[in-house]
């Protein structure tokens, strides 16, 4: 710039000196040396142009062959399988619908939209890519009765017996430079946006190499008029060098940068290569610490959908938003987004991209831009959490942020919203009853039979990602340490059956150190000689003492290994109690295997990675090791619903507000820091955790706080009754407890409960001796099944 | 009659089982897809002629069966696995299901979990019939590519009350 103005100059001086001298030969050594001067200036402005040329040539050429962008990988909530016979009511099926940003329409046109008319659904799902393949989009009408779905069809009115939608976005990871972008090849990009963009940007995109000499000439001539520099004249491959080559400041030195690269880049790179790149390239706006890039994610971002969906005047507005993604960003200014849009429309009718009619339709449409928190906004931070540290054992963390894998997780958007809820609203409850402000929890919940995890919250604020209690709250476990003493005890049918007698009376043990231990009973009250049964359903400390130290504290702890926990703790009389900090996850891996009736599955957050191509990256296979135990598991299980049903959870079913068979323990430790209740039926085991972070007594028990969290989030969701079933070698036998003896069902107090083999009780109720001398018979299965019911 | 019949049949097999068994020390892994069809699903199926259960399917589930076997014929047993495991977050106890899970993860030569998935299937099915037998010879055969021949006799054993017993559940 410099340099030419003084040139300019200089020749004017020499001009004015020779024009004195008015001669023709004087005018025509003028004129040459003027020439000659122009070569010099020319020769010299070539011979540094030369060198920078190829300075830029190498920075266009090695920046675009290397352009690798880097596209955050996205985490996916598990999809929704609808099939008859599915519980799910009315509105849990529009939660779904909503995480999964699902609009809601009275006539669904497009994929990601549904109609709802009572307990009628219509729904258009959109394609997706699982790890079993891609899956297309899909219409569906979907019929509900009493929360069951009860019947699904096409649009053709044939019965579909199981139909998938795409999976709630949950997540991202994103690259560190805080781009968001989807990469979309430029034959899978609409035509009308790939024809529209150059029909509004650069119409003679086809026909210049990189500058459009016209267009400068016209956006010159109207700065001039207007008097500011404001038409751009940029080709689209000048607008992409700049993007990614160039700051954007308006000096003349960037502008001839641009303008010599944009050459360069057409002269390297072939048209649809530059136009590829500038779909995926181009600024689209902003979300949070975001940008977004690229039209593909955009369209997700701006319309929950993908590019291929959107219709013509969503692709207007996105490609007018290019001249200025926050000026005419359609959130925040809808009515100069929704000019801007129709002037674009009025640009593909005049060069015959649209049709008249498909002009005046669309200028009718309103911007139909989603809203931001369209619907649920899943949070699930703790999730997340877990997901992440379980890929960071397979993944780099460079990997995860760069390749735009498709991670599919566990979660369950219901239930999650579910446990989020109940952890904030009881909490509060409890607060509200007097309970320290401090009250901390963490709930899981998670699949009994293929470990995988429905929800996780570790925080009583959703959303906040500090420390995740439900995976690193090391805590006393107090009681619900127990049945896994009594299981052990279960596990040997020769010496120990329900019915077994304990001793619930004070003890005092002297500990290797000298030290005495005198446990106590929660009440302080002793109850003499008791059933095995009644010591676990009453959480009786000094009965499960007197279990506990038949097997040693040393046994009990080697126990635990079954479960895959390498747990560090001192071989003490008081492990029997629950002395022993376990996380709430550690808690749920051993409940798992309880639950499922003795089959240790590992709980996973994930099930599959898939890659930007649909392939299969790789899949958390689902796998299972039948424990050993299965019989006394299946014992323990039964001694566990009786927990709920008259044990020291027997408020559960008031606070559910309904009647329900669940097997579950309470726990609380040492000066009541800490309260826990694990809960579940066949299909879902739920653990809570609530306490203080500072581990200070908190005044709570299992059964004054876990236990109502754990009400609180099950209460909306479905849960069948627990479902007892026996494996072979255990069968039920009447029995009157109070007697610790056997009895006929006929007999007065008699009690079926479940036993290993042959090892029954020895002793008779009176009841039974009067009756076997009568030539008493053996019941039956089938007729002992019934009357468990009726009773 | 049929008891005679039955043993009859169990003498043949036991005595084919003994001749053309194969001997777990020269194994060589794995013409494993053919192994599934030659010695678990058809004896299993001529075995128990006459001794059909056949529970009611759910018919998602019965869909996803019907898929992991075009999988599973197409050599792709991933996708064959991950079919069989969306339909058991439907049926998660659905014996048929867990047998073909068995039953794919002795072709990935995944033994301990062939093993694991057909116990599970035989805890949760009829215990009776041809589901039986594929479990027991899932299990035999399993414990032989895992050089058990103590357990792979064992399971063999099993194929017996298999034949012997009405089925209960259904």
């Amino acid at each position: 710039m410099s340099r030419k103005k003084t040139t300019k100059k200089r020749s004017k001086k020499t001009a004015k000196r020779r024009l004195s001298k008015k001669s023709a030969v004087a005018k025509h050594s003028r004129w040459k040396l003027l020439w000659r001067f122009s070569l010099f200036i020319f020769g010299l402005g070539l011979g540094m142009l030369l060198p920078w040329a190829l300075i830029l040539n190498q920075t266009v050429k090695e920046g675009f062959e290397g352009l690798t962008w880097e596209r955050p990988s996205r985490v996916y909530a598990r999809p929704l399988s609808l099939y008859s016979g599915l519980q799910i009511s009315a509105q849990d099926l529009e939660t779904e619908l909503r995480s999964a940003a699902y609009r809601k329409s009275s006539n669904p046109s497009i994929p990601g939209s549904y109609s709802q008319q009572g307990n009628r659904f219509r729904i258009i799902s959109r394609a997706f890519e699982f790890a079993d393949g891609k899956q297309s989009s899909q219409r569906i009408e979907l019929q509900l009765q009493a929360g069951v779905v009860s019947k699904i069809q096409d649009i053709d009115l044939n019965t579909l017996s199981l139909v998938r939608l795409d999976p709630a976005e949950i997540a991202s990871i994103y690259p560190l430079d805080k781009q968001d972008r989807e990469l979309v090849p430029l034959e899978d990009a609409p035509h009308l946006l790939v024809a529209g963009i150059q029909a509004v940007e650069d119409r003679r995109f086809n026909q210049h190499h990189g500058v459009d000499p016209k267009a400068i000439a016209r956006a010159l001539w109207v700065d001039i008029r207007e008097g500011r520099i404001e038409q751009g004249g940029s080709t689209l491959t000048q607008q992409l060098v700049k993007n990614l080559f160039l700051d954007s400041s308006q000096t003349i030195i960037r502008k001839l940068n641009e303008a010599i690269m944009a050459v360069l880049m057409e002269l390297h790179f072939s048209k649809s290569e530059i136009l590829e790149a500038y779909i995926n390239q181009v600024y689209m706006g902003q979300s949070g610490a975001y940008a977004i890039h690229g039209f593909a994610r955009a369209a997700r971002f701006y319309f929950d959908q993908s590019l291929q969906q959107l219709n013509t005047e969503q692709i207007a507005l996105l490609i007018g938003m290019v001249k200025g993604a926050s000026w005419y960003n359609p959130r925040r200014n809808p009515e100069r987004a929704l000019k801007r849009r129709d002037l674009v429309l009025q640009v593909f009718a005049d060069t015959g991209l649209i049709d008249k009619p498909g002009l005046h339709a669309a200028l009718q449409r309103p911007l139909g831009v989603s809203k931001q928190a369209n619907g649920l906004k899943i949070k699930a931070s703790g999730f997340i959490d877990l997901v992440k540290r379980q890929l960071r054992e397979r993944y780099a963390e460079s990997d995860l942020r760069r390749e735009g894998l498709k991670i599919l997780t566990t979660l369950e958007p219901v239930t999650q919203l579910a446990a989020e809820k109940a952890v904030a609203e009881g909490l509060d409850d409890l607060t509200a009853r007097g309970l320290p402000k401090q009250l901390q929890a963490a709930m899981i919940i998670s699949d009994v039979q293929n470990g995988e995890i429905h929800a996780l919250v570790g925080d009583r604020v959703a959303g906040s990602r500090g420390f995740n209690r439900a995976l690193d709250a090391r805590r006393q476990i107090g009681s619900i340490m127990k049945p896994l003493v009594y299981l052990l005890a279960l596990e040997h049918p020769e010496q120990f059956n329900l019915l077994s007698k304990l001793e619930d009376t004070a003890v005092d043990i002297r500990l290797a150190n000298g030290d005495h231990w005198v446990p106590k009973n929660y009440t302080n009250k002793t109850h003499g000689t008791v059933s095995l049964l009644d010591a676990l359903v009453h959480s009786w400390n000094l009965a499960s003492v007197d279990l506990g130290m038949k097997f040693g504290p040393t046994h009990i702890l080697q126990s635990l290994q079954r479960y895959g926990l390498s747990v560090e703790a001192l071989p003490v009389p008081s492990l029997i109690l629950g002395a022993l900090e376990l996380t709430p996850l550690e808690v749920s891996r051993i409940y798992q295997s309880l639950a499922s009736g003795g089959y240790s599955v590992p709980l996973r957050a994930v099930t599959a990675i898939v890659a930007e191509d649909g392939a299969l990256e790789e899949s958390f296979r689902l796998t299972m090791t039948p424990l050993q135990n299965r019989q006394a598991v299946a014992v323990l299980n039964y001694a566990l619903t009786q927990v709920v049903a008259e044990g020291t959870a027997q408020a559960l079913p008031a606070l559910m507000g309904r009647p329900i068979i669940i097997a579950g323990k309470t726990g609380t430790s040492n000066d009541r820091k800490d309260s826990w209740f694990v809960g579940y039926n066949n299909q879902r085991l739920g653990v809570v955790w609530v306490g203080r972070d500072d581990n200070k007594p908190a005044r709570v028990t299992g059964s004054s706080a876990a236990l109502r969290l754990w009400a609180k989030a099950f209460r909306g969701l479905s849960m069948a009754d627990w479902r007892a079933d026996y494996p072979r070698g255990v069968e039920l036998h009447w029995v009157e407890p109070s007697s610790f003896s056997l009895t006929d069902a006929n007999c007065p107090d008699a009690v079926a409960i479940p036993f290993i083999n042959t090892y029954l009780p020895e002793n008779k109720s009176e009841c039974l001796q009067a009756k076997s001398t009568q030539g008493g018979k053996l019941w039956n299965w089938f007729d002992r099944k019934t009357k468990t019911q009726e009773n | 009659m049929r008891l005679i019949i039955i043993s009859l049949f169990l003498l043949l097999f036991l005595s084919a089982c003994a001749s053309t068994g194969p001997a777990p020390s020269n194994r060589t892994p794995p013409p494993v897809l053919t192994e599934v069809e030659t010695e678990i699903r058809q004896p299993a199926s001529e075995e128990s002629a006459g001794i059909q259960v056949q529970p009611l399917q759910n018919p998602a589930v019965r869909q996803l069966l019907a898929s992991a076997s075009a999988s599973e014929s197409a050599g792709q047993l991933e996708q064959a696995a991950q079919m069989l495991e969306r339909g058991l977050r439907i049926e998660p106890r659905d014996p048929e299901l867990l047998q073909r899970m068995a039953e794919i993860r002795l072709q990935q030569e995944a033994w301990q979990q062939a093993i694991s998935f057909a116990t599970r299937s035989f805890d949760m099915g009829a215990q009776a019939g041809e589901l039986c037998a594929r479990n027991w010879r899932t299990m035999a055969l399993a414990n032989e590519y895992l050089k058990d021949p103590q357990a792979a006799a064992a399971a063999r054993t099993h194929l017996d009350d298999c034949m012997r017993q009405r089925p209960q559940k259904y």
